[in-house]
């Protein structure tokens, strides 16, 4: 995948592969989006639409129902930009894809592709230690289900990473911020 | 024409009221996760509280390293609006009343 700056727009490029990878992940953020924080998965919904800071703050039941509409309603919001991508994805003819979004938008995008990273560490139960593991031991036999899904949010947190240095590059770049270890200073 | 008198009671529930509005005595506080990449999480200070990259960089790192971090004491409402506003963006994130 390339990525670049055409005027105001992001323009990702793609193989055929990683179109379909993108077009089936923004189909499933799509359809996760427009479910009511109630019709969606549990897991997923218990980190989209937490309410732990709710209690923590001592709101009310119908203050807290009226924060999860809102956090409903950005979801909403961002779906909008999701239709406009999926239609592009499909119009573009086989074995080419070009992505292009308007900069103003590609914060937005990048949001939606960390929403997909929770959902699937939240459905796949994916903590810590699995992310501090990465890959799979067993190189013989497939990758379980769980082991998929890492692979998926390692590609997508990769994704950010590359759309973030087009267009948040301070924020890409804070790691030159640290101090280098003592053999390189 | 005669002045409106008003309970003492009543005067002083809405003292407390307003000068709980106005009183910084909420903490937003970010928590870490494991999914959440270091770079985003940045982009999101920087986004959402208008940080400079140095003090998202700083805040990132508290997170990081020691599992949470106070980015921030307001007023309740302006306390919310952070709280929901990062929590749109994925981050795990509460506010607490200062104690």
């Amino acid at each position: 995948m390339r990525a670049g700056r055409r005027n105001d727009e992001l323009v990702l490029e793609f193989g055929a592969l990683e179109k379909e990878i993108l077009l089936q992940t923004v189909e499933i953020i799509l359809e996760n989006y427009k479910l009511k924080p109630a019709d969606l998965d549990p897991r997923t919904a218990a980190v989209w639409y937490s309410t732990r800071g709710c209690k923590r703050a001592g709101m009310s039941e119908e203050e807290t129902r009226e924060w999860v509409d809102t956090l409903y309603g950005f979801k909403g919001a961002n779906a909008l930009l999701l239709e406009r991508c999926c239609k592009q994805i499909k119009e573009i003819e086989p074995g080419k894809f070009e992505l292009a979004v308007n900069l103003a938008d590609a914060a937005s995008l990048v949001t939606v592709i960390n929403d997909h990273r929770l959902h699937l560490a939240a459905i796949h139960d994916v903590g810590q230690g699995d992310m501090d593991m990465r890959g799979w031991a067993d190189e013989e036999h497939p990758p379980s289900e769980k082991e998929s899904a890492m692979v998926q949010i390692e590609l997508l947190g990769w994704l950010i990473e590359v759309i973030l240095r087009f267009t948040a590059p301070e924020a890409a770049s804070w790691s030159e911020l640290l101090e280098p270890p003592d053999e390189l200073a | 024409m005669a002045a409106i008198e008003t309970l003492p009671e009543i005067q002083e529930v809405a003292k407390e009221k307003i000068e709980e509005a106005f009183e910084k005595g909420w903490n937003v506080i970010v928590w870490n996760d494991p999914i959440n990449l270091m770079t985003y999480v940045v982009f999101v200070f920087m986004k959402v509280l208008a940080f400079t990259k140095e003090k998202a960089t700083k805040h990132m790192l508290e997170v990081h390293q020691k599992g949470k971090s106070i980015v921030a004491t307001e007023t309740r409402e302006k306390a919310e609006l952070y709280y929901q506003q990062i929590q749109a963006h994925g981050l795990m994130v509460t506010i607490e009343q200062v104690q």
